[in-house]
């Protein structure tokens, strides 16, 4: 008895006085992966939007996303950081199966009107002009022994029914948007209106009150075979202005562009990604990630897909 | 044509000899306390007519001849008792047994005849707890019934702070979790860590890791009921239990006679008091007197069970759990500013309250008659319901003054995030002895179940009261069932048990069916060879995303009508050996295959319907299928100075997900060992060692690998663009393996007595080797500190319990 009364007495003092937290152990991370090709290559076949391939690739987890470069010009030293993503000595190589085009690495790309295509990888050539139904593939290989394949069918070009389209586009009309079925293919429709891209459209309706016109900003995903869309402007907010009434009107359009893909396209960015995402990893510490998809690549991840467009416009009438 | 005619023939004699022999029924109890004996053996001597009393303590002998027959009914642990009757041809004698517990000196007793189980049951993968079982293994704070379970091969945990059961393969919410025979939807307390059984109020916990028979149903993984004790039939007694969590008491004791009724009735209730401690020291404090706040959270469970014989043959039982976990905060604040130059003066008052309980409420109440001695019937109508409501309001209100002007505001927010489960069943049961050789079982059950999750948010000024309801999921299900069983003792090596459950879900139009076939061979008498098959479908399931680490709270609902049933099909062969010495050794091998599956999405949270923003986390799902096998080893000890087991368990799990192909689940551990043991110390007299080990492989993670861009498309109608942001590169899901598991916890426990009260004191150390157990591992970036440049990845392992104490007492009254 008196032995329970001491080893009790004892492990009390003990479990009191002694620290038992365990203190965190860090370590490094290793993980067992080799950097492999990481590919956002788009063929299109319209005139508007440049077929291009961009190539980088994945980082270790030791890796630094960017690099320190120090450059002198004109005697001055100029600090800037380049990312390590980038690959910059690849060889691309894109092929219909009869031609092969050799795509160039480019810091810019001139003429590039949404100033996306920089350091990335074009076809300098005329051309290059991907029809529907064609099988294209992609090779890409660096000096650094990392290489990727990949492959699209190009899908057919999209056509809108304009003809059924009215001349104009009333702010409070109903319209029926139609266009050609693609049996195979997704397609996707966007509208909106030209001169929200310049902040320049109020359209009051009552004095005192505006609308935000974000009612035309509006997307559909097309199934395979799908054929209409009933379009109307959604009144997204009421603002009561405080003060003058705007009264400002300037000429606006209404644009309608109907996008086809490929299945690669549709996956990647639809499918698997955008509104339909779904982050296949979520961690309280390390944030959200993914594995690294790939559609139409071989040997490395990323996409290798193609689309084409059919554009239309029409004045907006109030 | 012949087989039939003759089995015909054989069918027609046993009728003919039933109306001649003579039957002897009654029940078996605890001669002090009254309580039922399952299991116990009673044989008519020198014959081979022999049975095993069930959970009831009831017995049937039949084919008596008429005469003088000694009868005997004998179980370890209790004197045997024989009685002399004599029986007339075709006479239904009753006679009741009580028996009287007969202890040796520093021995301890397992109560449940384990020789009589393995000859009178079928089904494998069984396991029966009583209370000192429970009592066995050092138990984390006090003796919890999960954490039990958990050490038993088959059964896998997710941490150290959830007791949740992974039996098998298969996840929590498909095991079916019953007290009394009612349905709990989420038997735990603070947030897992504890069960919600109260171990002093329990009799006995049966557990079938798979292969259930016919009579259970709605559910794919494993069967728990939990049956709770009777009460005393003979005196008052009770027991009081404090332990540095909660404090508990149980009293139970016999019904007051009237009109020749008799019953018992036990009352056990527990509750947490931390609250009431540090809340004491802080009514001291001005400042929290003046806010209002108290420590927040406290968890009470009370149970009550009444058994009324209203004669020898109609029995009626009322049994009640209520058992909440309660999160309170309630802070309030009054503040006045004055700003001179502005002569701006304002008066606010601001108030901050959480309350969310959650827990279970049930009711039940069960009408056992004895119609003849071969046919007992049990009708049984219950409710059960689950709830957990948070409600959180945020107010501020207050007046101000500007020079002449005067105003007063008022803005409130209140947010609402409740789930509710309302169960009410009804079930009517058969059983009857009537055909030799066989126990046949039926039954018909209706299950109506009421699901209602929702959200709401409320904003409110003087002015405007704003109010969003964007979660809204109402349903209302109906499972009715009908189950018929046979246990047929072929021979006196051979016993089949058939069976089968039809079931209507009321979703769907269809009808499903669950056969349900059992054998067992006594290779020798204490040799048995076990095998079970089965198809189990389930209707319910939950909305909890994988791979939660800690889970409070389960989202109940039931199938909608889109998608089809879940359901698994078990496989299981085992060997069971019982020497003399009640050492129990079985070997079990099972394989599971799940389709119909459903995992939630855990992505987009919010959808938009027209115009309105919708929260409806529960709408997407993951198709997904599962399989899962194992080899299991139970080493048993049940009697004598030493009692304990030791069981390793060898399995795999693996689920499919389109998107992530097949993958281990986070509960899946390759490798488990667990070994229970409880001694009595010979050298100091009622003093009792104890000690649990538990080993494992580790639990799969995902691991980071590196980073890359993620191509991004924004698709506009003039022109679209493509970018890409980082993103951290993964491996493939749950591809890796956290370091192993290792725990080791010991007991000392010894029994005196205080004014001819006993008591108990224990005292426990958890972890003792203080080894780290990962939880899930914390990352950091190494930078470079000059620069800024990443250098690479750390991580350090978030550990589960360190070591530390705990003590208690328990004292008898």
């Amino acid at each position: 008895m008196r032995q329970f009364k001491i080893s009790c007495l004892f492990l009390l003092f003990w479990a009191c006085v002694a620290d038992f937290s365990p203190e965190l152990e860090w370590e490094d991370v290793q993980a067992d992966h080799e950097p492999e090709l990481n590919i956002l290559g788009i063929l299109s076949g319209d005139s508007l939007v440049t077929s291009f391939v961009r190539v980088h690739r994945t980082l270790r987890v030791d890796e630094a996303a960017d690099i320190l470069m120090r450059d002198t010009i004109f005697g001055n030293v100029v600090v800037s950081y380049a990312s390590r993503f980038v690959v910059r000595d690849a060889e691309v190589t894109v092929s219909s199966g009869t031609k092969d085009y050799a795509f160039q690495f480019m810091k810019s790309v001139e003429n590039d009107e949404r100033g996306n295509l920089y350091e990335t990888y074009v076809y300098k050539g005329e051309d290059l002009n991907p029809q529907p139904g064609e099988k294209w593939t992609l090779s890409v290989t660096t000096p650094g022994g990392l290489s990727a394949t990949g492959e699209t069918m190009v899908p057919p070009v999209p056509q809108l029914n304009k003809e059924q389209l009215p001349d104009s586009f009333n702010i409070n009309q109903t319209m029926n948007i139609t266009w050609a079925a693609q049996p195979d293919n997704y397609q996707l429709v966007n509208v909106r209106n030209y001169q929200s891209y310049f902040f320049n459209d109020d359209y009051d309706t009552e004095e005192g009150k505006s609308y935000d016109s974000c009612g035309f900003w509006q997307q559909l995903a097309v199934s395979p075979g799908d054929t209409a869309w009933t379009y109307r402007r959604d009144i997204c907010e009421e603002t009561v202005s405080i003060g003058e009434t705007n009264d400002y009107e300037t000429e606006d359009f209404l644009l309608i562009n109907l996008m086809s893909m490929d299945r690669n396209y549709h996956n990647y960015f639809l499918k698997y990604g955008g509104d339909g995402e779904d982050e296949e990893f979520s961690s309280l510490f390390l944030g959200q990630g993914g594995s690294g998809r790939s559609f139409g690549i071989q040997g490395g991840i990323g996409i290798f897909g193609s689309i084409g467009f059919d554009r239309h416009y029409l004045p907006i009438t109030r | 044509m012949k087989k039939f005619n003759l089995l015909l023939f054989l069918f027609l004699i046993s009728v003919v000899f039933a109306q001649e022999a003579a039957t002897i029924s009654g029940f078996v109890r605890d001669d002090a306390s009254g309580e039922p004996l399952a299991y116990t053996n009673v044989f008519v001597k020198e014959s081979n007519i022999g049975s095993a009393a069930n959970i009831d303590g009831y017995y049937v002998l039949t084919n008596l001849s008429a005469g003088t027959q000694e009868v005997v009914a004998s179980i370890i642990g209790y004197g045997m008792e024989t009685k002399e009757v004599n029986v007339q041809a075709g006479q239904e004698l009753r006679l009741d047994f009580r028996l009287k517990r007969t202890v040796l000196e520093g021995e301890t007793i397992d109560v449940f005849g384990e020789a009589q189980k393995m000859r009178q049951l079928v089904e494998p993968s069984r396991v029966t707890l009583d209370m000192r079982t429970l009592e066995t293994a050092p138990a984390f704070v006090e003796p919890d019934l999960f954490r039990t379970v958990q050490m038993l091969p088959g059964v896998q945990t997710l941490n150290d702070f959830s007791s949740a059961l992974y039996v098998r393969g298969s996840t929590p919410d498909q095991n079916l979790i019953m007290m009394d025979g009612i349905t709990i939807y989420n038997p735990y307390h603070l947030g897992g860590i504890f069960s919600t059984f109260n171990t002093d109020a329990i009799k006995e916990a049966d557990f079938h890791a798979g292969g259930f028979p016919a009579r259970y149903g709605g559910r794919m993984g494993a069967i728990l009921n939990v049956i709770n004790r009777e009460g005393n039939t003979e005196k008052f007694q009770g027991s009081a239990n404090i332990s540095l969590v909660s404090s508990k008491i149980l009293m139970e004791g016999p019904t007051p006679k009237f009109m020749k009724t008799k019953g018992s009735w036990m009352v056990a209730g527990r509750r947490t008091y931390f609250d009431q401690i540090i809340n004491a020291f802080l009514r001291g404090s001005k400042e929290t007197t003046e806010s209002g706040f108290k420590f927040p959270y406290y968890f009470y469970d009370y149970q009550i069970k009444v058994n009324l014989d209203l004669t020898p043959d109609h029995r009626l039982t009322y049994s009640r759990f209520y058992g909440d976990d309660v999160l309170e905060i309630n802070v309030s604040g009054n503040e006045e500013d004055y700003d001179v130059y502005s002569d701006y003066y304002e008066n606010r008052k601001s108030r901050f309250k959480i309350e969310w309980p959650w827990g279970n409420h049930t009711n039940s109440l069960t009408w056992r008659w004895l119609v003849s001695p071969k046919l007992v019937a049990r009708s049984f109508i219950a409710s059960s319901r689950y709830r957990f409501h948070f409600d959180m309001t945020a107010q501020e209100e207050g007046d101000w003054r500007m020079g002449s002007e005067t105003g007063t505001y008022r803005d409130q927010f209140s947010f609402d995030f409740f789930d509710i489960v309302d169960d009410r069943t009804l079930e009517t049961e058969l059983s009857w002895h009537g055909i030799n050789n066989h126990q046949l079982m039926g039954g018909a059950q209706l299950k109506r179940v009421n699901y209602n999750l929702g959200m709401e948010f409320e904003f409110s000024n003087l002015d405007t009261t704003i109010f969003l309801n964007p979660l809204n999921m109402k349903d209302q299900t109906v499972e009715t069932s009908l189950f018929f069983q046979d246990k047929w003792d072929v021979t006196s090596k051979l016993a089949l048990q058939l069976g089968g459950r039809l079931m209507d879900y009321s979703l769907h139009d269809e009808l499903y069916f669950d056969p349900r076939f059992g054998l067992k061979y006594l290779l020798r008498q204490d040799l048995s060879l076990k095998l079970a098959l089965g198809r189990y479908h389930q209707f319910l399931t939950i909305a909890n995303p994988e791979d939660e680490t800690l889970r409070i709270i389960d989202f109940w609902f039931g199938l909608p009508a889109d998608r089809p049933a879940t359901y698994a099909d078990h496989a299981i062969l085992g060997v069971e050996y019982l020497s003399e010495k009640n050492w129990l050794f079985r070997a079990e091998t099972y394989y599971k295959h799940f389709e119909n599956l459903i995992t939630l999405k855990q992505g987009e949270l919010f959808t938009e319907e027209t115009d309105q923003a919708r929260f409806t986390p529960f709408n997407e799902f993951d198709e997904t299928r599962a399989y899962a096998y194992g080899f299991e080893l139970l080493f048993k000890k049940t009697a004598g100075r030493i009692r304990g087991w030791v069981g390793y368990t060898y399995a795999e799990t693996k689920r499919h997900i389109e998107k992530h192909g097949w993958y281990y689940p986070r509960y899946d551990r390759k490798h488990t060992l667990n070994i229970v043991g409880d001694v009595a110390i010979p050298i100091i007299k009622e003093t009792y060692f104890s000690t649990a080990l538990q080993a494992s492989s580790g639990q799969p993670f995902t691991p980071p690998l590196g980073r890359y861009e993620k191509w991004n498309a924004s698709h506009d109608a003039y022109m679209p663009d493509w970018s890409g942001y980082e993103n951290l590169l993964v491996g493939r899901k749950n591809s890796d393996r956290l370091s192993s598991y290792f725990r080791l916890d010991i007991g000392l426990k010894q029994k005196k007595q205080i004014f001819r009260f006993p008591y108990e004191r224990f005292i426990q150390l958890v972890n003792v080797t203080n080894h780290v157990n990962p939880l899930t591992y914390q990352y950091e970036e190494k930078t470079n500190k000059l620069t800024g440049e990443t250098l690479g990845l750390k991580r350090a392992a978030v550990p589960m319990f360190p070591f530390f104490l705990t003590f208690g007492y328990r004292i008898e009254f």
